[in-house]
């Protein structure tokens, strides 16, 4: 069942030298599934993922042909039913905790705020549930996180407090851009340990954004590479590695192996061509 | 005799009455021109160990010897001359109102190295790769590669020796990262540098590293040398899970 349809998407923003385009025509359908989307900085990954949930700051324009979820047409939505959406039905984990969170509230305050704003619920339950999902994101010490500022946190507490936040409310689709970078190996399979949990029981969609190409290889069901704007290529995960496109390739071939040669890593060729 | 030398290293903090021991005992050697890697999850005390080398935090026990001297508190000029740091997030390492020229002139003003500076800061923009005409430029009219170049150029600006290197290519793109860490192994051969390099990603510290510290809740683990990394040859039971999660990151991958 699809859960998410996006038809040529673009994403413009009009600059002094005139409007460039950061994401040129993508369209993808979304099941209950875990789809990745790889691709450099600047590659228009991110931009893909905030389209869809209509945030993207004026004077920067969405356009698509359609954009749907379960039905409901995104790109027609008032502001008032996106709020209706936006963190109920599809949650959107941000790259940087330093910048996502709020610097000056305490983190213990910032995971309740929605429990009580939006579902009214009482202190003492808003309470327990900020603690019972900063445990589902293993974090060990929930009471001194709650009570801690984000500059006292690490890296990689700081994204699992944002994920913690983010499944709160129990999205249908959520959306993950670059939810485990700052986290080490160990950390980052039990937060996808979670996230796969929260697919599998409960058919949450995941569009998981990332420039970890192994990673998503081994996490996800269906990966779309992109490149200026553009989907250059898209195959089932566990044919990533032996992907045909020389640009996949070589995002690839860039990475560092254990037991790999020492000698200078190939760089990628970027050529021009792919993106047009 | 090593290079630097880390003797029963502990670090606590102390927050709101609680103390947090990030460091606990931690030893290990790394010998001039080597490059030595301290792994481990967040919050392990990899990171806490290089802030303690350069005095930004708390050594509350054991010692650290830098070419067999104790280092003296606070660092001073001498230290900074052979022990300069790169750090994770090049977006928050960079003055944001500073140009990349005053950045990398600071160092050179504060040692009394000022002279010719015009002809250095070109000489070290060329070194990590940049166009001398970034001169002018300020940080966010850079690419997050390029301004992780500038920081390693801002380090190598007083010639040290020693590079602590925090998670230096973390935040950055794959091939960038690529591109990043053939630049600090040109530089490492070009000028005989010594790495002390932390990072999360075993695949990295394989690259670059000679020996390798595994390390877990402030404590050292297991030392590794580069083969038994890549033989999985390790002894304990977390520098094995911590191996059997980056399996992907394997040459057959």
């Amino acid at each position: 069942m699809t859960l998410l349809s996006v038809k040529n998407l673009r994403v413009t923003f009009d600059t002094e030298t005139g409007p460039v385009q950061a994401v040129r025509g993508v369209s993808f359908n979304l099941g209950r599934e875990r789809l990745g989307i790889v691709g450099e900085s600047g590659s228009g990954k991110t931009m893909t993922g905030r389209a869809v949930l209509r945030l993207i700051r004026k004077p920067g324009r969405i356009e698509a042909d359609a954009m749907t979820f379960e039905g409901q047409d995104l790109m027609a939505a008032s502001e008032t039913d996106l709020r209706a959406l936006r963190g109920r039905r599809i949650a959107m984990v941000m790259q940087d905790p330093k910048f996502s969170l709020n610097p000056v509230m305490k983190v213990g305050a910032q995971l309740m705020e929605g429990l009580r704003q939006r579902d009214h619920a009482p202190r003492a339950e808003a309470r327990a549930k900020a603690i019972a999902a900063l445990q589902a994101v293993q974090i060990r010490d929930p009471d001194r996180v709650m009570e801690a500022y984000p500059h006292e946190l690490s890296g990689g507490m700081g994204q699992r407090v944002m994920i913690a936040m983010m499944l709160i409310p129990d999205p249908d689709l959520l959306i993950a851009d670059e939810p485990t970078s700052a986290l080490d190996v160990t950390v980052q399979a039990e937060v996808l340990n979670i996230l796969d949990n929260l697919v599998k029981t409960r058919g949450m969609g995941l569009i998981f954004i990332s420039h970890d190409l192994r990673l998503v290889a081994r996490f996800c069901d269906r990966v779309l590479v992109m490149y200026k704007g553009k989907i250059v290529e898209e195959l089932a995960a566990k044919d990533l590695l032996q992907a045909k496109h020389p640009y996949t390739q070589g995002l690839l071939n860039c990475l560092p192996r254990i037991g790999g040669s020492r000698g200078a890593l190939p760089a990628l060729d970027r050529n021009a061509d792919w993106a047009r | 005799m090593a290079l630097i030398e880390i003797e029963n290293l502990s670090v606590i903090f102390t927050t709101a009455g609680r103390k947090v021991r990030a460091v606990q005992e931690v030893s290990f050697k790394v010998e001039a021109k080597q490059s030595f890697g301290l792994v481990g999850e967040s919050g392990s005390g990899k990171s806490t160990i290089l802030r303690a080398i350069c005095g930004m935090a708390p050594i509350t026990g054991g010692q650290i010897r830098i070419d067999g001297a104790p280092l003296p508190t606070p660092r001073g000029r001498a230290f900074a001359a052979q022990v300069q740091m790169v750090f994770q997030d090049p977006y928050a390492s960079l003055h944001p109102r500073h140009t990349v020229d005053r950045v990398l002139s600071e160092p050179l003003a504060i040692h009394g190295q000022g002279r010719d500076s015009d002809a250095k800061i070109e000489q070290a923009l060329v070194d990590v790769g940049l166009p001398p005409a970034f001169r002018f430029r300020y940080p966010h009219q850079l690419s997050g590669g390029q301004r992780q170049r500038v920081a390693i150029a801002r380090a190598l600006m007083l010639q040290p020796q020693i590079l602590l290197l925090d998670e230096p290519t973390s935040a950055l793109d794959a091939s960038v990262q690529a591109e990043t860490l053939n630049l600090l192994s040109r530089l490492r051969a070009e000028r005989g540098l010594t790495f002390l390099m932390v990072s999360h990603d075993l695949a990295v510290i394989d690259h670059m590293c000679d020996r390798v510290l595994v390390m877990q809740n402030g404590q050292a683990v297991e030392e590794l040398s580069r083969e038994a990394l890549a033989s999985a040859a390790m002894i304990t039971p977390y520098a094995r899970a911590l191996f059997a999660a980056s399996a992907d990151r394997m040459l057959e991958g």
